[in-house]
């Protein structure tokens, strides 16, 4: 069931996403494609909106799905003009499709990745076999699995977090998808993962975080280069700033303390027990940590932001 | 209706239990942001509830739970903890705390909770 929360209520950003539906594949792979100069950034924002706004057409999935050709396709919509019957219908009739095939394309009709191919092929940016070629050169470029991009497709975030993060690292893998999953929860429904990276040294311009001592000794962070922790700032606060100003950080390491003290509270139940330490925000430093930071880059609401971590790392910001 | 002190370093946590509180025709009397400055305030202000939070700079909740009780024994303080501060929520019952709110905050749990304490 699609969830008609209202995502952005943030007044004066301009924003993509104003219902709670996944847009997810289309923003993976449109970012791709604006990547390779095939779409503008201004028809990737058009696309997207077309995702939201649209409904699959039968006919449409069942080309895509190479169930029908698209002649048969089209000599069922000539068809449908002519007579008032159902495009499943019809193509039962006619023997081009079985029932548990219409069936099975009903079910796709909210499938968010054949909307945004369908957004592509109707404005006439792309056929169907060229998304076909960019799709696998999509997947070679970045050493995806034909199961990485089934889960892309899926639009289940917690199918695609592993196609980003090593999530078998002990707690650090835990702790990461459960701070993915609250951005997805309490700030935005359609973020962005790049795939993670770890390095001894990051510099940054803003940076919100908080320690958490005890059996484990975890630093969270949320770092960016500009403004881009905004788009954390403001919908968790429901409020807009018109900078990274005090108040925002603020309301980022709220943020953050709430997504730590949910993961705190899952490693008690397996007996390990941290307690959290007031969270903490930096300007213009860099964060060194001997044995490694875990940089996530997320992509919200079109800006770069990373989610880092380090644990039981002997750690410094200045 | 109560009249209740909020005790937090976080303006944004603030802001949101505000107007929770205020949208369930509580009246907020006073805002701290830290331990001490949450004793002072409930020395000045008597409220009939005070909500803690536990993790803060300087004077943490638990501290300030403790001097508040000894301050006044009848004291209703409502720790207010992120989820999974277990050890802490154990001592904040040794101290005399009547209830807690987890964060991230859920209106209908704050509510009943609010309601449930004005009627001790």
């Amino acid at each position: 069931m699609l969830d008609y929360r209202i995502n952005k209520e943030v007044v004066g950003e301009k924003t993509l996403i104003t219902k709670g539906e996944t847009t997810m594949f289309g923003q993976y792979f449109g970012r791709f494609l604006v990547s390779k100069n095939k779409i503008s950034q201004e028809q990737y924002e058009t696309l997207i909106q077309q995702q939201l706004d649209s409904r699959l057409k039968l006919g449409f999935i069942a080309v895509a799905e190479k169930l029908l050709t698209q002649k048969q396709a089209d000599e069922i919509n000539e068809l449908q003009k002519t007579m008032d019957r159902r495009f499943g219908d019809i193509a039962i009739e006619k023997g081009y499709l079985l029932n548990e095939e219409v069936t099975y394309l009903l079910n796709q009709q909210g499938n968010s990745y054949l909307k945004f191919i369908q957004a592509l092929t109707e404005n006439n940016i792309l056929s169907i076999s060229e998304i076909e070629n960019y799709l696998e050169i999509y997947k070679e470029e970045n050493h995806f699995t034909d199961s990485d991009i089934d889960a892309l497709k899926s639009g289940d975030i917690d199918r695609v977090i592993p196609v980003f993060v090593d999530v078998s690292v002990p707690i650090q893998g835990e702790l990461v998808s459960l701070a993915i999953r609250n951005l997805v929860r309490f700030i935005n429904n359609n973020i962005v993962l790049g795939k993670a990276y770890e390095l001894k040294e990051y510099a940054f311009t803003h940076l919100a975080s908080q320690q958490m001592v005890g059996d484990q000794n975890i630093f969270v962070g949320f770092a960016s280069a500009g403004q881009e922790l905004l788009e954390i700032a403001q919908p968790f606060a429901k409020e807009s700033f018109p900078e990274m100003n005090e108040d925002a950080f603020d309301s980022v390491c709220e943020f953050i303390n709430c997504s730590n003290g949910l993961f705190a509270s899952k490693l008690s139940q397996d007996d390990i027990h941290i307690d959290m330490t007031p969270p903490l925000f930096y300007t213009n430093q860099k964060v060194t940590a001997d044995g490694g930071i875990y940089v996530v880059p997320i992509v919200i609401n079109g800006k770069n932001a990373d989610l880092l971590v380090s644990i039981n790392n002997q750690l410094q910001i200045n | 209706m109560a009249r209740i002190l909020m005790v937090d370093d976080s303006k944004t946590s603030r802001k949101i239990l505000r107007s929770i509180l205020e949208e369930n025709g509580h009246e907020v009397i006073g805002e701290a942001v830290n331990g001490q400055d949450g004793i002072d305030k409930y020395k000045e202000l008597q409220p009939d509830i005070t909500t803690m939070d536990i993790t803060m700079p300087e004077m943490d909740g638990l501290e300030a739970l403790r001097l508040i009780m000894e301050y006044d024994k009848n004291a209703k303080v409502i720790m207010v903890t992120a989820a999974g501060q277990k050890i802490k929520m154990v001592d904040a019952i040794k101290y005399g705390a009547v209830e807690f709110l987890v964060k991230p905050f859920e209106a209908a749990q704050i509510i009943d909770i609010i309601d449930k304490v004005t009627s001790l």
